[in-house]
């Protein structure tokens, strides 16, 4: 897996042989291989400034969670049992930390700083994203909150992995609940073996 | 003389038939999880933990370590065939090792990376034997306020080496620090930022926000976002294997990549990338066949590849003596020891040498393990990328959900999962780096705990936090990484 942090590239360390490497990966798959590249690659997306291309809203919810730690920090009541700093401390300089790098980012956002999306692997970062692929994964997160505590974990993590198959283009409905069924049943069955409760089978009936 | 002695009880810890048979497992897990895209060493030891109850620490780490290194072994079998590097330290393989595999030589490819990564693993591992009781001797005169230094040196290095831009590593750093002070105040018993839930009084739980970030965020993220998907070609047909010309070729990049990745990668922020790409780019400099890089040139393969299994074995001298995860496997790794109600650091080789050099001494023999896995049996691995794509993601879904729910099956955690799940797709879409969040959530706590004692002690004087050489020379060097890029992009302008 490449992850975000562990896949990024760094400008400031290559140097000069940023050029080499871009010129044997430009061929392959890696089209975006150094710094900014969406803005040499596509042009419509360098010629044309939308707010698309800003994304300044990106800092408000750092803003907002800034401000809700440091609101805690100062709701924190101020005990004297500690010598030198108390809990709140750590608390408020998160906060605000978090406040000021959001507007930080408010700022590179308008200045047209690019916030362009990573290459992964499976992923095609310039393509169109799909809303309906995204959804039904998404689907499949958000399906146990609702259904894990009277349908159990087997029949939800069944449900959940056809929903996710289907997101990734699988059309095999009954073929997917068939898997997924066995799939959860067996890792069900050799967790408990393992001591490992995933709760009970189908909580409905006990 | 008592380092070999250590190691050869080592060994009779890690020799044992049971612990041979968690190595065995863990090899050939790793060397999946590396071949398959969308899960990496990271997530499959977080997936794991709640196993750490069942068996002992021993077999536990010594599985994780076998996960550690085959991981690398996997993701160049990947890099080279498919170009798809499926660890980041995989990425400068691919480069030449595709071109290889392209021009049939796909089999030489294989060869060279996984018997650089058996040489290159196998000197880390022994530059790690006898580097890391030294240094963990070291640690043992650290005080508070120097154990301070080294997280604030290792949080501004992890923000500002991983990620694109300085302000989104911190902001990721931050995030996690933020969520690390969910939960009760270990100096003082109170509560912090639960927002009236019982269930968030112990904190929120490493593997709930590593399961998140990534598992669940690059699969919402890959859903959105498919790319075709590359063929699969077949390594074994026509390929001709190593020959003479490609040994005398290759020995010098093993050497040398070994060389640049293990120092690398026991930096604070060093990780598995940046040694790869030093080493794939004097390897360039160096070769005799410049007119061969660009085109499959074997050095490209043999240098990077060994980099990156030495780096992978530095990793783990901050991790085992002083505590200090630089990146996210490590982090889970440190996870993995809190589990046990183990600190990684000084201590451990006094108090657990069992446990610390059956470690080291499994490290070898996973080595010889990946050697034969990934030589005679690379036809076997290959055939996972013959899952189908739903599949693979179908499944990494489900057992993220296994590792979530079976640890506490609560109800609060699935929320949790959802919420940072989206977090972890948005940090995709806009680049933001998602490992510092987690060096942040699991290193914060304890730098806030040092922070404290260190003000404690000198009666809340913060001149203490300068007071000593070792926590001045530490924050002049954290204040050079962080001005350093900046500096650089100043005079390459000129």
């Amino acid at each position: 897996m490449v992850g975000v942090a562990e896949g990024s590239r760094h400008p400031q360390l290559i140097g000069t042989t940023v050029n080499r490497r871009c010129a044997g990966l430009g061929r392959q798959r890696f089209t975006h291989c150094e710094g900014y590249p969406m803005t040499e690659i596509n042009p419509t997306v360098a010629g044309r400034v939308s707010t698309a291309n800003r994304p300044w809203w990106v800092g408000l919810p750092i803003i907002v969670m800034g401000a809700i730690w440091l609101y805690g920090g100062g709701s924190i009541r101020a005990t004297t049992g500690f010598i030198g700093i108390g809990p709140a401390a750590i608390v408020d300089t998160v906060g605000a930390a978090l406040v000021v790098l959001g507007i930080l980012l408010v700022i590179q956002a308008l200045r047209g700083v690019p916030f362009t999306p990573e290459d992964e692997e499976g992923a095609n970062a310039a393509a169109p994203p799909s809303r309906k692929a995204f959804c039904l994964a998404l689907g499949g997160i958000v399906l146990p909150l609702g259904t894990i505590q009277w349908l159990g974990f087997p029949l939800t993590a069944m449900l959940v992995f056809t929903l996710v198959t289907h997101a990734f283009g699988s059309r095999r409905t009954v073929l997917d609940l068939a898997i997924g069924l066995a799939l959860s049943s067996f890792s069900w069955y050799g967790f408990s073996k393992l001591g490992i409760g995933l709760g009970h089978f189908l909580p409905l009936i006990g | 003389m008592d380092i070999l002695d250590q190691l050869i009880s080592g060994f009779s810890v890690a020799l044992q038939p049971i612990n041979l048979f968690w190595a065995l497992i863990g090899c050939a897990l790793g060397t999946a999880v590396g071949v398959l895209p969308g899960i990496g060493p990271a997530l499959t030891i977080a997936l794991l933990l709640p196993v750490t109850a069942q068996i002992a620490p021993e077999s536990a780490f010594i599985m994780f370590a076998g996960i550690l290194y085959g991981a690398l072994y996997g993701g160049s079998t990947t890099s080279i065939l498919l170009n798809t590097p499926g660890e980041s330290g995989s990425v400068m393989t691919a480069i030449e090792g595709n071109l290889m595999a392209r021009k049939g030589r796909g089999a030489a490819a294989l060869a060279t990376a996984a018997i650089g990564s058996f040489v290159a693993g196998t000197i880390g591992t022994a530059a790690l034997t006898f580097l890391a009781p030294a240094i963990a001797e070291l640690a043992f005169i650290f005080g508070p306020e120097d154990y301070f230094a080294l997280m604030i040196l290792s949080f501004t290095s992890v923000a500002v080496v991983m990620g694109r831009s300085r302000v989104r590593g911190f902001t990721s750093l931050f995030f996690g620090l933020a969520l690390g002070t969910i939960g009760i105040d270990t100096q003082t018993g109170q509560a912090r930022m639960v927002f009236g839930s019982l269930e968030l009084l112990d904190g929120i739980q490493f593997t709930v926000v590593l399961v998140s970030l990534f598992a669940i965020g690059e699969t919402l993220y890959v859903a959105s976002r498919q790319a075709a998907v590359p063929k699969v070609i077949n390594p074994l047909s026509g390929g001709t294997w190593m020959t003479r010309d490609d040994w005398k070729r290759s020995w010098k990049p093993w050497l040398r990549g070994s060389l640049i990745g293990f120092p690398i990668g026991s930096l604070p922020a060093g990780g598995t990338e940046v040694p790869t790409f030093l080493s794939y780019t004097l390897e360039r400099r160096l070769t005799k066949h410049p007119e061969e890089f660009g085109k499959g040139a074997i050095e490209g393969v043999a240098g990077p590849e060994a980099a990156n299994n030495a780096a992978a074995a530095g990793i783990l001298v901050p991790l085992l003596t002083l505590g200090l995860p630089s990146t996210a496997t490590a982090a889970v790794l440190l996870a993995a020891f809190q589990n046990y109600g183990l600190q990684p650091g000084p201590m451990l080789f006094t108090t657990n040498p069992t446990l610390l050099w059956g470690m080291i001494a499994s490290l070898y023999v996973g080595n010889v393990i990946l050697l034969i896995l990934n030589l005679p049996l690379v036809g076997l691995w290959v055939r996972l990328l013959m899952i189908p794509r739903p599949y693979i993601y179908g499944g990494i879904v489900m057992f993220a959900m296994v590792g979530v729910w079976g640890i506490s099956t609560s109800w609060i955690d699935l929320l949790l999962v959802a919420g940072l799940g989206l977090i972890g797709y948005l940090a995709r879409v806009y680049s933001f780096p998602v490992a510092p969040a987690l060096i942040g959530l699991i290193l914060g706590p304890q730098a806030e705990i040092q922070l404290r004692r260190a003000l404690a002690v000198s009666q809340g004087d913060w001149s203490v936090l300068v007071g000593t050489p070792i926590a001045i020379t530490l924050l002049v060097l954290a204040a050079a990484t962080f001005l350093l890029p900046m500096l650089i992009r100043r005079l390459s302008r000129i």
